[in-house]
């Protein structure tokens, strides 16, 4: 029997590649494990939290302890009209973008001075509803026995001078420099201890258009916005809901970013919103600049290739996902709303899959799935049918390629790589081309260049058609970060082909899927629908069903209520 | 920094074993030779061979096949100048010797680039190689070779097999038009139906007899005409059915699906041709003490398309009675020749012996080793039930 065994051995070379095979993943497993532990993510968002409890309780405990008397005198204002002046100038020595107006009040005998900004005060706004009534007021009237002094003053101030709906009083010096730096007024008056401020701030906005990223044929005309209070008012104007919630955060350590948690209070799980709370809470950094920078910092597995945060500019699919019992981020300054949890599936819906009809929207949702297939195998396909598998290509296809393949000089992966790489880069520089010569790139570099490099014999014929086949298929998805992803894989599954052929694009699809079996966003697992599977929810998976059929809210998302529609 | 390095150290090996490790057994197909077609003739050596063996080229063997090898040249495309529509697509390799792999690798030595044989569609015998040489001896390569499918197509030639892979079409490849050539079976009822690799493989180890398309060709054309039967015992060739006899042999076996059965009319002996839609055939073994016989019903529904008599009312259904017993009569005939030649020869090719295998396994099991000479001596009785369902336009009246 040994004798068997032994004849049998495969030879050293087999056993090479089995060790190398087994090896790889390996390698792959330890070098994840080593970046994750170099990360420590999770225990630094835990440091983070205890830090700011200890912040909180710290406030509650006493409030100001260990402040000296005299720090916070510097720190408030005082009685003194010209020391309190003296303050917000010295505050705004080397900033000469804010103005400063002094005004006398005749009935109070009184000197008064107004700070703002340049560009960042409405001046139309701050003449008619500040300083007129201001002067109106001021010179009217006889003059002042019966006037009150000290708080009654300041309450008479604001409740029958200014029209201005908000009006805030404050003593704190840093409080009013903050206000006025980002387009309020203040106002400080002789006789009157602290400052007004006054308005809120009105800086240009762009009005709201077509979203660009996401445009579809049939649906609202309506982006988001840079404006906060734009972006939510838009998902306010959505229809009449008490339930609406939006929970404001504070993000940024250095320059200070408004951010919204927003979900419905009576449909979304309690602990997901918990959870997006606490991750919001953790980050920790001089600036969150866009939406993206949010999303990297709370998502789960930041090592993989597909995006676990989906980000939208469009507010009836953030109303649409809410509705679901999905948490929306909205963050100040950038009209990309993130939309969390999210599995693989919601990538690739549309919200014009549920304004067209059921059998059109289930017809192009199953044409998504094929492209993303597609865009990720077609060029491996290519290769490994090339280099390894001739005998399952059609015959009359077969002899139509060794023909096309005569003069090429390069070996498939080289020749895919070549075009691959050529429409990559005419990708990102159309992106970046001024509007009007967008296109005359594009037939530039698609035509021109994949004609020449045919006639050159660069490349195959072929490779032009899959090549294009597969740059088509990627900008099929739905969501362009989730096309991005495709798009950098394709280049693994490329390389695997060339490798081990279509052995290597089946392992590598292996182990895509295991990755994707393994990742989650926020508690939900990345492949849900399909593993693990849950039957109910397929009716807006795979096909869209009639809208009178989907009458529960997908299970896999827990939800406080489950009924959508009667 | 220790794990940063080791993390480091981890990718550069998964980069080196990527890389230089190269390409697996990669072979891109611009660099092989399609294989087409094969056909196999008794050994005659080509001038060619002649002249390599004068000058040394030569190696131990015994001279029993010659094989024709067909290989693709395809065109060199060089994007839109277009080569000239007459280049000839294919090239045949002649080689002498005793083993079909082993001249099969004996190219090697004459050619740049490696035969593969996953796109290898037809494979041609000549009659006078398998009188000498069992077909399993044969096709033995073909069936070990791990790159040719089983769907090949096995073709038999009374003529020179190696005359069929010439070229008669410009621009097309002959192994290609001899597959393709079954296709017309909705067209014709003399064509048998394509006999893959798969489908020898069951006959020739359970040693039942069965038969091969037959190819012949002229000097500008090949013509699938008959078929030729290879016995089961010895695997040899037994005979050849010519093309009314294979027609019967398709009434008996209801594999037709289409064609056309020509009759004639005793009265004014006129032509008439029956356009045939559907066959069914139904045998039934009958065992009556130690004799057996055969009973074959075989039904039909088709259409007149062609009736040289001006004056037959086809709107009578005395007419079309009539006319049906006409092709009634001349299956019976067809079948009943097809038969005698089968005895005849002593081949069983009808699905005799499957039909009682599984009527009366008793009785087969005492037949089964003689069954082809048994065969030869028993009865076979035929029925025919022929429907003409329509008649096309040719009873329109002129007004």
């Amino acid at each position: 029997m040994w004798q068997v065994i032994g004849t049998h051995m495969p030879k050293w070379n087999v056993w090479m590649e089995a060790f190398f095979l087994s090896i790889i993943p390996l390698i792959i497993f330890l070098t994840v494990r080593q970046i994750r532990a170099m990360d420590g993510r999770e225990s630094r968002r835990m440091e983070r939290l205890k830090l700011l409890e200890e912040e909180d309780r710290s406030q509650h405990a006493d409030h100001n302890p260990s402040v000296s008397e005299a720090e916070k005198e510097e720190g408030t204002f005082t009685e003194d009209y010209e020391a309190n002046v003296a303050k917000i100038r010295q505050a705004v020595t080397d900033m000469s973008d804010v103005n400063e107006r002094s005004i006398f009040l005749e009935k109070l005998n009184a000197v008064g001075t107004l700070f703002f900004v340049d560009g960042l005060t409405d001046k139309v706004g701050m003449d008619q509803n500040i300083l007129k009534p201001l002067m109106d007021w001021g010179s009217s009237g006889e003059g002042g026995e019966d006037l009150p002094r000290g708080k009654e003053l300041r309450d008479m101030f604001i409740r029958q001078v200014m029209l201005v709906s908000e009006t805030q009083y404050t003593l704190e010096v840093k409080f009013s420099l903050q206000k006025v730096l980002f387009g309020s007024v203040i106002l400080m008056i002789q006789g009157i201890p602290g400052a007004f401020v006054l308005g809120t701030p009105k800086g240009s906005t762009r009005g709201v258009e077509d979203p660009i990223s996401e445009s579809v044929l049939r649906g609202p005309r309506v982006g988001f916005t840079e404006t906060l209070s734009d972006n939510t008012a838009m998902l306010r104007r959505h229809g009449e809901s008490t339930e609406l919630a939006m929970s404001s955060f504070k993000v940024g350590k250095r320059v200070e970013k408004q951010l919204m948690v927003v979900y419905f209070r009576d449909i979304a799980d309690p602990e997901l919103v918990d959870e997006v709370k606490r991750r919001v809470k953790t980050i920790d950094m001089d600036e969150v600049l866009e939406s993206g920078y949010v999303e990297q910092l709370i998502e789960d597995n930041f090592l993989s290739p597909f995006l676990q945060i989906q980000n939208t500019e469009r507010p009836d699919r953030v109303m649409a996902a809410l509705l679901e019992g999905r948490v929306a981020i909205l963050l100040d300054g950038t009209p990309f709303a993130l939309l969390m949890p999210v599995t693989y599936g919601m990538m690739l819906q549309s919200p014009e899959d549920y304004y067209e009809r059921w059998i059109p929207g289930s017809l192009i949702r199953f044409l998504r799935f094929m492209a993303t297939t597609i865009s990720l195998f077609a060029p491996a396909l290519y290769i490994s049918f090339i280099s390894f598998h001739p005998g399952l290509i059609p015959t009359k296809l077969v002899i139509s390629i060794i023909s096309a393949r005569q003069g090429v000089p390069f070996s498939t992966l080289i020749e895919a790589l070549i075009m691959e790489i050529s429409i990559e880069i005419l990708r990102e520089a159309g992106l970046r081309l001024p509007k009007p010569i967008g296109p005359a790139m594009g037939i530039v570099g698609g035509l021109i260049i994949g004609q020449a490099a045919v006639d050159a014999g660069i490349v195959s014929p072929i490779l032009v058609i899959v090549v294009a086949v597969t740059a088509i298929s990627s900008f099929a998805s739905p969501v362009y970060s989730a096309g991005i992803s495709m798009r950098v894989l394709r280049f693994g599954a490329m390389f695997t082909a060339s490798i081990f052929g279509l052995y290597g694009v089946i392992m590598f699809f292996l182990m895509l899927s295991i990755h994707m079996v393994k990742l989650h966003s926020f508690g939900v697992p990345y492949l849900s629908l399909t593993a693990p599977r849950s039957f109910k929810d397929w009716k807006d998976y795979f096909v869209r069903a009639p809208l009178q059929f989907m009458k529960n809210r997908p299970i896999l998302l827990k939800h406080k209520d489950p009924k959508r529609q009667g | 920094m220790m794990k940063f390095r080791s993390g480091i150290l981890g990718i550069a090996v998964l980069l080196i074993c990527s890389t230089l490790s190269g390409c697996w057994s990669s072979s891109p197909v611009e660099d092989l030779n399609l294989e087409t077609g094969i056909a196999m003739d008794i050994a005659t050596e080509s001038s060619q061979e002649e002249q390599i063996n004068q000058k040394g080229g030569d190696y131990p063997k015994k001279e029993l096949i010659t094989g024709t090898f067909q290989f693709i040249i395809p065109e060199e495309s060089g994007g839109s100048n277009s080569s000239s529509p007459q280049a000839k697509k294919f090239f045949n390799i002649t080689e002498t010797g005793d083993s079909v792999f082993e001249m099969l690798r004996e190219i090697s030595l004459r050619t740049n680039r490696p035969p593969i044989g996953q796109h290898l569609k037809t494979v041609i015998i000549s009659s006078s190689l398998l009188r000498k040489i069992p077909l399993y001896e044969l096709l033995d390569f073909f069936l070990g070779d791990n790159d040719i499918r089983l769907s090949v197509q096995l073709l038999i030639s009374t003529d020179k097999a190696s005359n069929a892979l010439q070229e008669k079409t410009p621009g097309q490849i002959p192994a290609y038009i001899l597959k393709d050539i079954f296709q017309n079976r909705k067209r014709n009822a003399r064509l048998i139906k394509p006999v893959a690799l798969v489908k020898v493989v069951g006959p020739m180890k359970s040693k039942g007899s069965f038969i091969l398309p037959n190819v012949i060709s002229t000097e500008n054309e090949i013509k699938v005409a008959g078929a030729g039967i290879i016995k089961g015992k010895t695997q040899t060739y037994g005979g050849f059915l010519n093309e009314s006899e294979v027609e019967g042999l398709m009434w008996i076996k209801g594999q037709l699906v289409g064609g056309v059965l020509k009759g004639n009319d005793p009265q004014t002996g006129k032509n008439i041709a029956y356009e045939i839609k559907a066959v069914k055939s139904r045998i039934k073994a009958i065992v009556q003490g130690d004799d057996i016989s055969f009973q074959v019903k075989m039904t039909s529904e088709g259409r007149v398309s062609e009736v040289f008599n001006k004056k037959e009312n086809l709107r009578s259904n005395a007419v079309l009675g009539q006319e049906e017993s006409i092709f009634q009569e001349k299956v019976n005939s067809l079948a009943e020749q097809t038969v005698a030649k089968m005895q005849k020869l002593q081949a069983d090719v009808g699905g005799f012996g499957e039909v009682l295998r599984i009527q009366h396994p008793k009785v087969w099991r005492k037949v089964k080793e003689d069954w082809d000479t048994i065969f030869s001596t028993i009865p076979v009785r035929f029925s025919t039930d022929i429907h003409i369902e329509d008649y096309g336009s040719s009873i329109t009246t002129a007004d």
